[in-house]
């Protein structure tokens, strides 16, 4: 799971990003040094607006760094790209379009023939459980069904990494369990890079080998914790592991006082 | 069936008052206002004829072709104004100062410069209808959610092909409902330059009947050009509920706020 | 941001350039289309005549009048509409049906019936710009948030009064928002039937220099006219936010 540090898949050093304002510059990340190995899933918490969804920006390429070093494979990060796909939190899904539509929009923009198309997005569909809402309009979707096809869509392109910005905080805890579970269970299979962005401590936990805690606003890295609980996780398991409980306790008192 | 009652009472309470109006001679004697049932007759004449064939078609020709002119104007540029801060800058001053003018002062000088055929007509016409197109393509582009956008590019969209696939989609709704303004704007510029100086059309045949006194004319010309005007509105809700179908306003709340 | 602050001004100046220099350049015939400053020149003049002077006082004191009308009647129609569903219900369809038709034209039908005196000109524009004021009057009553309300009565204001101290006030912006457009269709509407009926007006004046073949004065009014729907809607919205600085976003 972890490769050798002189190879990550993801890696951004002294990453700084400055807003112009009206009322003046107004740093929002202040020297973030990050690094995600190919394989990996790495979650990233902090304080409520501390920047880490910018950040999650800044390595899809939608936002440009200040100054800084952010590169993928070791090429600079230049714009957006289907081989790092991107989840978000809300205002995912193109509300014209059907769940197939959705879907299998990556492929179109492609070039992939409509019946190769058809076929692969049908072999998603499935895999994220949507079966027989294929035709169906994201209005008519639950919250947690909408990032089921968000999903879906992203990873129908096969992505080297996947980013994820606080996907599910939008939705019901009892789904959230289910989503985070399946999620667990493609990315074993899968083995993308996983870029996780979260508020929740126990998500944080339950899902990633690593935790990078940000500070508040500007962000910075507080700490990098391992998160060295065997796999196949149990989510109800883990909550009585002594280790959990250590990190646990860590992570919030990070997060209570940042500094 | 009390909403299909309710839209045409209406034309039944018009009816009824101009029937009314027209017997009582309370605005004036048969001549000046004919009742319904005359202005029928001078109507049906006048299809026979085939004058109301031509007259309303080269109207509505045009109506259409400035209207699909403003369309394509409106979305186009009001796109580039709502998404590309430079052209915004640029082209802020003229829109700003062309939106309030009131075009019907500038129609002589379209008049002068087109002359007194189509081209004046339907340039007045494509001057009321691209301004509330162009602006709420510029207000709806302006506010379309960066993250879809985003997702579209992260899916391999450049940057001109999300503003086709994504933004221009995205912002439909507000588009559309410029688009219902403009519809009218068109029908008005055209007829009234039809009036003011023109050949043929509806317009043209209300200003002669003026003139001439030929008065159950005026009223065939504005009762069909009205008319058509209803139509042509009803049609674009139709279309409108369809191309919104994927919307998340309830269908009832589409027909609803289809009033305006 | 320090470069992209002369664009505005550049393509003001580009456009204006080109207006001089196409009819002069031969782009364009001059007969039709006079170069600006030619234009500018003649629209010193215009503005000097007592004869357009006048014709600018008959148009402006219709369109006050019609539109003040207008407001009397809209205003209280409209924000009935938006508290009666019976009212709205009842009076929306004729609005809709009146919509599309070219009021504007009418202007002929009232001059048969009423003569071409002053009742009809101010009627016509009554009849302009109604349905905007009755429109967005509704739109503002309706949309009052029930809190609102809600909280004025739970701090005793009686039903009557909450007409002025909540619904007109939360109203406002729509209503606003309404007139100023129904001030762009008064002017337009005065100057239609001005042209179409003639007699006085500014829309005569530009008529009459148009049948003269003055295309030199007809250009003149037409950018006049511009300019005074111009300024007349930058004057409205600067008269706006200065008497009520409390109202957000845009008119």
């Amino acid at each position: 799971m972890t490769s050798s540090p002189t190879e990550p898949k993801i890696s951004t050093a002294g990453l700084r990003k400055v807003y112009e304002t009206r009322r003046g510059a107004v740093p929002a990340i202040d020297g973030l040094d990050f690094r995600a190995a190919a394989g990996e899933f790495v979650s990233i918490v902090g304080p409520s607006g501390c920047g880490k969804s910018t950040f999650l920006y800044i390595l899809g390429g939608f936002v440009e760094a200040s100054a800084g070093e952010a590169t993928v494979d070791g090429v600079p990060i230049a714009g957006p790209d289907p081989a790092r796909g991107i989840v978000f939190q809300e205002f995912v899904l193109f509300p014209w379009r059907t769940v197939v539509g959705n879907v299998a929009y990556g492929l179109a923009e492609r070039g992939v023939p409509r019946r190769e198309r058809a076929a692969r997005a049908r072999r998603y569909v499935d895999l994220m459980k949507l079966g027989g809402f294929e035709k169906h309009y994201p209005k008519e979707l639950s919250g947690g069904m909408k990032q089921r096809v968000a999903l879906a869509r992203s990873l129908i392109m096969e992505p080297d990494v996947l980013l994820m910005d606080e996907p599910f905080a939008a939705v019901d805890a009892q789904t959230r369990l289910g989503l985070q579970q399946e999620l667990l269970a493609i990315w074993e299979r899968l083995r993308t890079t996983v870029v996780f962005v979260t508020h929740s401590v126990d998500e944080a936990l339950y899902l990633s080998d690593r935790v990078y805690v940000l500070s508040s606003r500007p962000a910075r890295v507080q700490e990098v914790l391992e998160v060295d609980l065997p796999r196949p996780r149990d989510p109800e398991a883990i909550l009585g592991l002594p280790a959990y409980r250590e990190l646990h306790r860590r992570v919030g008192s990070l997060l209570r006082a940042p500094h | 069936m009390t909403r299909a009652l309710l839209a045409v009472y209406p034309f039944a309470l018009l009816l009824a008052a101009w029937w009314l109006l027209a017997a009582q001679g309370v605005l004036g004697n048969e001549f000046v206002m004919p009742p319904p049932d005359e202005v029928w007759e001078r109507a049906v004449e006048l299809a026979e004829d085939g004058t109301l064939a031509a007259d309303g078609l080269a109207t509505l020709r045009r109506v259409l072709l400035a209207y699909g002119l403003a369309l394509l104007a409106g979305v186009g540029l009001g796109t580039l104004i709502g998404r590309v801060r430079g052209v915004r800058l640029a082209l802020r001053p003229l829109v700003s100062f062309l939106f309030p003018a009131p075009k019907v002062a500038l129609y002589p000088a379209m008049l002068i410069v087109l002359g007194l055929g189509s081209a004046s007509k339907v340039a007045f016409g494509f001057s009321e209808a691209v301004f509330p197109i162009l602006l709420a393509t510029a207000a709806g582009t302006s506010q379309v959610e960066p993250r879809l956008v985003w997702s579209a590019r992260a899916l391999g969209t450049s940057r001109p092909a999300a503003l086709l696939r994504v933004v221009v989609p995205a912002a439909l709704p507000t588009i559309l409902t410029g688009a219902r303004i403009a519809l009218v704007g068109a029908i008005v510029g055209v007829f009234l330059g039809e009036m003011i100086a023109g050949a043929d059309g509806l317009g043209q045949m209300m200003a002669v009947a003026y003139r001439t006194l030929e008065t159950a004319d005026m009223y065939v010309a504005i009762v069909v050009v009205s008319l058509g005007g209803y139509l042509l509105d009803r049609l674009f809700l139709l279309v409108r509920a369809r191309l919104l179908a994927w919307s998340a306003e309830e269908r009832s709340e589409i027909r609803r706020s289809a009033r305006w | 941001m320090r470069r992209t602050d002369a664009l505005p001004a550049l393509t003001v100046a580009l456009a204006l350039g080109l207006w001089e220099v196409a009819p002069r350049a031969g782009w364009v015939r001059e007969e039709s289309v006079p170069p600006f400053s030619d234009v500018c020149g003649e629209v010193v003049d215009v503005l000097g005549q007592p004869a357009f002077l006048g014709a600018l006082g008959d148009s402006a004191a219709r369109w006050a009048v019609g539109l003040a009308l207008a407001l009397l009647i809209g205003l209280p129609l409209g924000t009935l509409m938006g508290r009666s569903r019976t009212l709205h219900a009842l009076i929306d369809p004729l609005l809709v049906a009146g919509y599309p038709v070219p009021k504007a034209a009418l202007i002929l039908l009232f001059v048969l019936w009423w003569g071409a005196g002053e009742a009809a000109r101010v009627a016509i524009v009554v009849v302009g710009c109604l349905i905007p004021i009755v429109i967005s009057s509704y739109h503002g009553a309706h949309a009052v948030p029930p809190a609102l309300l809600w909280s004025a009565r739970g701090l005793g204001t009686g039903r009557l009064p909450t007409w002025w101290r909540v619904i007109l006030p939360a109203a406002l912006p729509q209503i606003l928002s309404g007139l100023r457009i129904a001030i762009a269709i008064a002017i337009f509407t005065v100057l239609a039937s001005e042209l179409l009926i003639r007699g006085s007006g500014v829309g005569a004046y530009l008529f009459t220099a148009l049948d003269n073949g003055q295309t030199l004065t007809v250009f003149a009014l037409s950018t006049i006219v511009a300019a005074i729907g111009f300024l007349v809607d930058l004057a409205y919205v600067a008269v706006v936010r200065r008497g009520l600085p409390w109202l957000e976003g845009e008119v």
